[in-house]
């Protein structure tokens, strides 16, 4: 009764026998209960910039200014130096640049998920380890990300190391991949340059900015960064700058628990 | 008509969800109850699912595959039940027999009872897979589709939940040998 085929077949028999029927009640009650649940916005993945179109590329430069207001006052207010408020698009502020012995009290719990039995993953090309859950997939990036060619393109096609599996009963995608910080440029600098090819649909995403909020600083293996979390795109990015070198986690369609819990696992090279 | 049902309630139309609830309810009803082998358990699990569907319905871009959508989050609702209570082997009852023609009903429940206590043994991951392939039908790559997950990911869990099947039916077999050694 136990080869294969055996088994197959008992187990068709097994699981064609059972109830065929739900009582009336149960849906009766979980329809009561959509009565007082709303539905969530409708999320999409955000389309090329260039696919959009232009009115709504100015209305979304005009909000990636405030985006990179948001980002940038959340470095110039840790840095002893920096002056509250942060520098504008075009108006270069002395360098946010967080040294890895800064003395900005780590995140207080970053590992909010068990981690323990996750899968290790190591980048050469970005220089960085991180660990996924056993069920998901890992896509390894197959050329360098640039932010000439790549800006704010976390999605990342070839360029970012991803990670696909499910979270809360939704697809979800992880992505990792980092950049050198041009010379000469500051963090806040590069935050900049890189939202300003921000990428949205124009039906979902209108509300990329505005939206945009900023967490407390976290600590990636002992580096310092920061989360941006967009919450009309479901969508959250870690930027950790380190030694010239940024990089970038982002998370799609999930919880920022789960981005927390990827950086936990991160080590740098 | 699932598909303009879909639309409707995914722009809040609570009617048209109800409809689509009563619609799928039974075959949500069936996989959980299968899965999860316990009546008020799979009641949960079916309202659980319902709600989060009526939730997420504006995330699902194609109301084509509305069902497929909807058997996912079922089983993840399952999945969420199994989690809730784990000591599945305290709670075994066997299944009523099957009908009349079968050659020896005695032996059948000696069997079913073996198959359900093999059965319950596997993760409520494998049990899911075992039912949207031996109930449901599908392929590996139906299963990927309906899970999320890829279809080499499909093919392996079905191998490796057959293989985890027939371990716990060889260790059953034993044990019922060992015991029958010792009684005669």
């Amino acid at each position: 009764m136990t080869s294969r085929s055996d088994v197959e077949r008992v187990l068709d028999r097994y699981l064609a026998d059972g109830a065929e029927q739900v009582p009336d009640r149960v849906i009766d009650d979980a329809l009561r209960q959509i009565d007082h649940i709303p539905q969530r916005r409708a999320l999409r993945v955000p389309w090329r910039f260039n696919d959009m179109p232009s009115v709504f590329k100015l209305a979304l430069a005009g909000a990636t200014v405030v985006a990179v207001l948001v980002v940038g006052s959340m470095f110039l207010n840790r840095g002893p130096t920096n002056s509250v408020g942060g520098p504008g698009v075009g108006s270069p502020s002395p360098s946010a640049s967080v040294p890895a012995s800064a003395t900005a009290s780590p995140s207080p719990s970053l590992a909010l998920t068990d981690t323990s039995n996750w899968v290790p993953f190591t980048s050469d090309l970005y220089g960085y380890s991180i660990a996924r859950p056993p069920t998901w997939v890992a896509q390894p990036a197959t050329r360098d990300w640039s932010l000439e060619t790549d800006r704010a393109d976390w999605v990342g096609h070839g360029v970012a190391d991803r990670f696909w599996g499910a979270a809360e009963g939704e697809d979800t995608l992880v992505t990792a991949f980092a950049d050198d910080v041009p010379s000469g440029m500051s963090d806040d600098e590069w935050l900049t340059a890189y939202y300003e090819g921000t990428e949205a649909d124009g039906q979902q995403c209108d509300a990329l900015v505005e939206e945009l909020k900023p967490l407390p600083a976290i600590m990636v293996d002992g580096r310092r960064g920061v989360i941006a979390v967009n919450e009309a795109c479901s969508d959250a990015q870690a930027f950790v700058f380190t030694e010239g070198r940024v990089h970038v986690f982002a998370v799609w369609r999930a919880e920022v628990a789960l981005l927390e819990a990827f950086l936990s696992t991160v080590r740098f090279q | 008509m699932d598909r303009d049902l879909v639309e409707q309630a995914s722009h809040g139309d609570r009617e048209a969800f109800g409809v689509l609830a009563r619609v799928h309810g039974d075959r949500l009803y069936a996989i959980a109850n299968r899965i999860l082998r316990e009546v008020d358990r799979s009641e949960d699990a079916v309202q659980q699912a319902l709600v989060i569907a009526w939730r997420e319905l504006p995330r699902l871009r194609d109301p084509d595959r509305f069902e497929p959508w909807l058997h996912r989050i079922v089983v993840r609702a399952c999945y969420g039940e199994a989690r809730r209570r784990r000591e599945w082997t305290t709670h075994i009852r066997v299944l009523p027999v099957d009908g009349p023609g079968q050659p020896d009903a005695s032996s059948n429940v000696a069997d079913r009872d073996l198959v359900d206590r093999g059965f319950r043994r596997l993760p409520p991951e494998q049990r899911a897979i075992l039912v949207l392939h031996h109930y449901l039908g599908l392929s590996p790559g139906e299963i990927a589709e309906t899970l999320g997950i890829p279809a080499g990911t499909a093919r392996s869990r079905l191998h490796y939940a057959h293989r985890a099947m027939r371990a716990a039916l060889e260790a059953d077999e034993r044990v019922a040998v060992v015991a029958g050694g010792r009684s005669s």
